[in-house]
Formats: C-alpha cells, sequence, structure tokens
C-alpha cells in the first residue's frame, strides 16, 4: 500500500517534471536541459587541465585533475579513506544525535509553555550570539584533545538550528487545530502527540537539515582543530605534506557525504511529510 | 441516542478585561434544537466556546444532565472551518476522535459516520482535496462519530456556497431527526434559525444577554416556502434591530 503510494507519488512528480514541455528556445528541449547543468563543471575541469598544460600554477599547488582521481582511487583501494570517512561519519552522528534530540525536547518545550521558554531562551540566543568556533578553545580546555570535545562542539553545532526551528514550528502550529483536541476530550498529551508534534513536523525537519549541514561544518572544524583520523585530518595532514592531490581527495568525500546525508534526510522529509505533496495529487485521485 | 439538557446559568465571561457576557440564563432541553442569533461580536460564538468547555466562565455554572446517566454527556462542536487535520486522510480525521479501543473498532466507527454524511466513496482523500462542503460535512461526520447528546454549532454553514448550505442544512436536520441530540446552533442566518430550529434566542446588548425569544411552531418537515417562515423572519429581524444598541444604517 504505502509502496504503491510512493510509487505513485514517483510518477507524479516524473510527469511534473516532463510536463512543462518548453515552447521556447532550444534548451528547453530534453538533450538541452539534460546538458545544461554539466556546462559549468565541465568547463571547469576543462580549465584545470588548460591551467596545468600551460603551467600557469605549479602542480605543487594544484595536481591535474587525473592525479586527484588516481589518489582517490588510492585512498580507496587502500581503505585508508574508508577509515577517514568511519572516523568522521561516526563523529557527526553522535555529535548530530546528542544536539538534535534535546534540540527537538527543548524546543517543543519551550513552543508548548511560555514560562519555559522565557526561562532558557534568553540563554539559548546568547549561547547562538557567540560565533560557533569561538568555543573551540573553552571546549579544548574543558574535554581535553579528544573524542569528547569534537563531538560536543558537533552536538552544539546541531542543536542551534533544531531547537529555534523545533520552537518556532510548535510556537507556529495553528491554535484551531489544538481547539479540536480540546473540544473533542483529548488529554495534554494526546494533543501534543496527535496534534501539535504532526503540525510542527515541517518546523523540525527544516531544523534537522540546517542542523545537519551545520554539523558537517562542525566535523570539519573539529578535525581541522584536533584529531587524529576523519577527513578534516586528512585536510590538515595534505596541507602539511603539501599534497593538494590528497586534499582536493578529501574535499571531494565531503562533497560526496554531504550530499548524500542531505538527500536521505530529504527522502524521509519527502516520506514523513508525504501529505504536504502539493496540489498533483487532488486531479489524479478525485 | 439521546439528547442532555444544558442549563446556563447566570454566566459571565470575560475576554481581556471586556465584560462579554453577564448574567447570561437560559436552558435547553434534552433533544431540543436551539439557534443563537445575534449581530457580529455579540458574543454568540463566546457562549457556544463554554459550553464546548474551550474557555472558562468567569462566574455562573453551565450544568449538562443526561436522563439516566450519571456521567457527563459527550459534546461535540462543528466549527465555522472544518479544521481537519491536514495530514491524516479522511477516514483518519474521523476516527482521530471515535470511541473505541482498538484502531481498527474506531476506522469502522468512521466509515459508519461517514456514510451517514453521504461520503463513503471519500475515506481516503485527503483534506486539502475536498471541496469546502465536503469538507464541513466530514467535520459533521467527526462530530457524529462521537455519538454526542450535545452538538454545538458554530456557524458551521457560513463558509459555503447557498446551496451547498441548504444541502447541508437539510442533512443535518435529517441526522438529528433520526438520533435527537440536542443541538445549540450559533448563527447570523435568521433563515436557517427559523428552518432548522424548535426555538430561537436573540442576543445582544454589550455585555450580552438574551435580549428575546422565540419558539419556532412549525411541524417538522418544514418546506423553506412556508409563509410562517417568512413571518418569523420578519419577527426576528424586529428583535435583532430591537437588540442592537449601536445599528449603523
Amino acid at each position: 500500500m504505502a509502496a504503491l503510494r510512493s510509487l505513485r507519488a514517483e510518477s507524479r512528480r516524473a510527469g511534473q517534471r516532463a510536463s512543462p514541455r518548453g515552447q521556447s528556445g532550444r534548451l528547453s528541449t530534453g538533450a538541452g536541459r539534460m546538458a545544461l547543468p554539466w556546462i559549468v563543471p565541465l568547463g571547469l575541469l576543462g580549465f584545470w587541465w588548460l591551467a596545468i598544460e600551460r603551467q600557469w600554477v605549479l602542480p605543487h599547488q594544484l595536481p591535474p585533475p587525473q592525479q586527484v582521481l588516481d589518489t582517490f582511487a588510492e585512498l580507496l583501494v587502500r581503505g585508508e579513506l574508508i577509515q577517514h570517512v568511519t572516523a568522521t561519519v561516526g563523529r557527526l552522528l553522535t555529535g548530530y544525535g546528542l544536539g538534535a534530540a534535546p534540540g527537538i525536547l527543548l524546543g517543543i518545550m519551550a513552543g508548548m509553555s511560555p514560562p519555559f521558554r522565557r526561562l532558557v531562551d534568553p540563554t539559548v540566543q546568547g549561547v547562538r550570539a557567540v560565533p560557533s568556533l569561538a568555543w573551540v578553545p573553552l571546549f579544548l580546555l574543558w574535554f581535553g584533545i579528544g573524542e569528547q570535545a569534537r563531538v560536543l562542539l558537533i552536538a552544539l553545532g546541531a542543536f542551534l538550528p533544531v531547537y529555534f526551528n523545533t520552537v518556532a514550528g510548535v510556537g507556529g502550529v495553528d491554535r484551531r487545530l489544538v481547539e479540536v483536541g480540546q473540544a473533542y476530550g483529548f488529554g495534554g498529551g494526546a494533543i501534543l502527540w496527535r496534534i501539535v508534534l504532526p503540525a510542527a513536523l515541517p518546523g523540525i525537519f527544516t531544523g534537522l537539515r540546517a542542523g545537519l549541514s551545520l554539523g558537517w561544518m562542525f566535523v570539519v572544524a573539529a578535525e581541522l582543530i584536533a584529531a587524529n583520523n576523519g577527513l578534516g585530518f586528512l585536510l590538515v595532514e595534505g596541507q602539511a605534506t603539501m599534497r593538494p592531490d590528497r586534499v582536493l581527495a578529501s574535499l571531494i568525500a565531503f562533497a560526496a557525504l554531504g550530499r548524500l546525508s542531505d538527500a536521505l534526510l530529504e527522502e524521509i522529509e519527502r516520506r514523513v511529510l508525504h501529505w504536504r505533496d502539493t496540489v498533483a495529487t487532488a486531479e489524479e485521485e478525485v | 441516542m439521546s439528547g442532555a439538557t444544558i442549563q446556563i446559568e447566570r454566566v459571565e465571561v470575560s475576554l481581556a478585561g471586556h465584560s462579554i457576557l453577564r448574567n447570561l440564563e437560559f436552558s435547553v432541553e434534552a433533544g431540543e434544537f436551539v439557534a443563537l442569533v445575534g449581530a457580529s461580536g455579540t458574543g454568540k460564538s463566546t457562549i457556544l466556546r463554554v459550553l464546548a468547555r474551550l474557555i472558562q466562565a468567569g462566574a455562573g455554572e453551565v450544568k449538562f444532565h443526561l436522563t439516566g446517566s450519571d456521567g457527563p454527556p459527550r459534546t461535540a462542536v462543528v466549527f465555522q472551518e472544518p479544521r481537519l487535520l491536514p495530514w491524516l486522510r479522511v477516514c483518519d480525521n474521523v476516527a482521530l476522535v471515535a470511541p473505541g479501543k482498538r484502531a481498527a473498532e474506531r476506522r469502522q466507527r468512521a466509515r459508519e459516520a461517514l456514510a451517514a454524511v453521504g461520503l463513503s466513496h471519500a475515506l481516503d482523500l485527503w483534506p486539502r482535496q475536498l471541496s469546502g462542503g465536503m469538507a464541513q460535512r466530514v467535520a459533521l461526520a467527526r462530530a457524529l462519530v462521537t455519538a454526542p447528546h450535545v452538538l454545538l454549532l458554530d456557524e458551521p454553514f457560513s463558509a459555503v456556497d447557498a446551496l451547498t448550505r441548504i444541502h447541508l442544512q437539510d442533512h443535518l436536520m435529517e441526522l438529528w431527526t433520526e438520533r435527537r441530540f440536542t443541538v445549540v446552533l450559533v448563527t447570523h442566518d435568521v433563515d436557517e434559525a427559523a428552518y432548522l430550529a424548535d426555538r430561537i434566542l436573540v442576543l445582544g446588548g454589550k455585555p450580552a444577554a438574551v435580549q428575546a425569544e422565540l419558539p419556532v411552531r412549525l411541524s417538522r418537515p418544514r418546506d423553506r416556502r412556508d409563509p410562517y417562515l417568512a413571518h418569523l423572519r420578519g419577527e426576528l429581524l424586529a428583535a435583532l434591530d430591537r437588540s442592537t444598541v449601536v445599528t449603523v444604517g
């Protein structure tokens, strides 16, 4: 049933994408539109190759594309990359979990209860006012140069957007829907679980996605400063050993992981919030 | 199913420092259909919200009584807007408030309630796919699924088009005739009040109180073209005129 529904949603979106076929210009034809996103990256790649060919840059500043690819493959084959990725992702997930969970919890409490909000909100606002990386020295002093400091830094980064978006999401729930629960004799728990939370979910997801992207930022910061493994460490090490190919390989891994994690969260969001799927469904099912 | 009696005694409500209702008194018999009419801003909806326990009266008492039962009677509300939860399909919106321990049981009751309002074909639709009239019928089914002793209606048909409104009114009439719950209908539509109610209370003044009471002496089923209704309409408008402290135009 669910699978069928998602299948239908799939075809619907495919249909949507295809339907506004162009009447204007060549670029709106199928092939033209397929090519459009590749023009800039391919152009950059060509320019990169040209810059090295013509010796505009030195190889120790920018290695040729082929070498970066080779280094990437080598890191992959030797298992080095997996090791760094595992370290980074493990850190990110631990920190993200430690930040997002209390972010949602406190956000719901602050959103539901104005007194509680007055109690904690000014403090959280104050924490937010500090540029996040400024906490690094303090965290290192408190927790030492270890896994704890890194994970907590990531947790702090993830916490803030999750908290603020959850507060906004819960605070923005339509009063009139809450009244329905009250009018039908729901208790506080049922109102929270059946009405407030589902209504606040879009906001919570916005926070989760913003928190994830900040989590990536902080995992890099944490690993740049103090780590002996992880993709961030690979960056620093590449810089120290004058290996731009390793730096670039690390950047590629970051890009791929960042995109993948966001796409994953986006897919979860789409499934959880499928009821929000816009107008397209109406015509089909009525 | 049967209706409960309602007794409102010296009820006072103030909102944000303004006295909305003062010394409000009236009662509704079991199974009676009472309409509250009044100009906008007279506090009609406030009375309904007090009855629905959405706001607390500052003073006075609201008593519900159900013959042959000690427990509090069940009340259900239909608001001016359907207020369906957009993340639940039609059937689940109704099942949400349905009585029953098991989900399957609640869904079964929801299906029955939706069938009663003629929406058996719409069970799996999303609220955003419904027309205004359909959505309001789902809201009515949601109220009926709780098997209410008291049905509170807050201008439930004011946001739908005229033809749909007539259908919905007739439909409500059928359901009420069949089940005899007590109804309190808040409306600013005098024709609606006259066509549906056993008794009409005209509210007015600031703070609001019952200014006039008109029984509707017309047997059912009623005919919308009955000359008595036209006559009653005139009386109602006159009563409304008298009850409005500040009239413009």
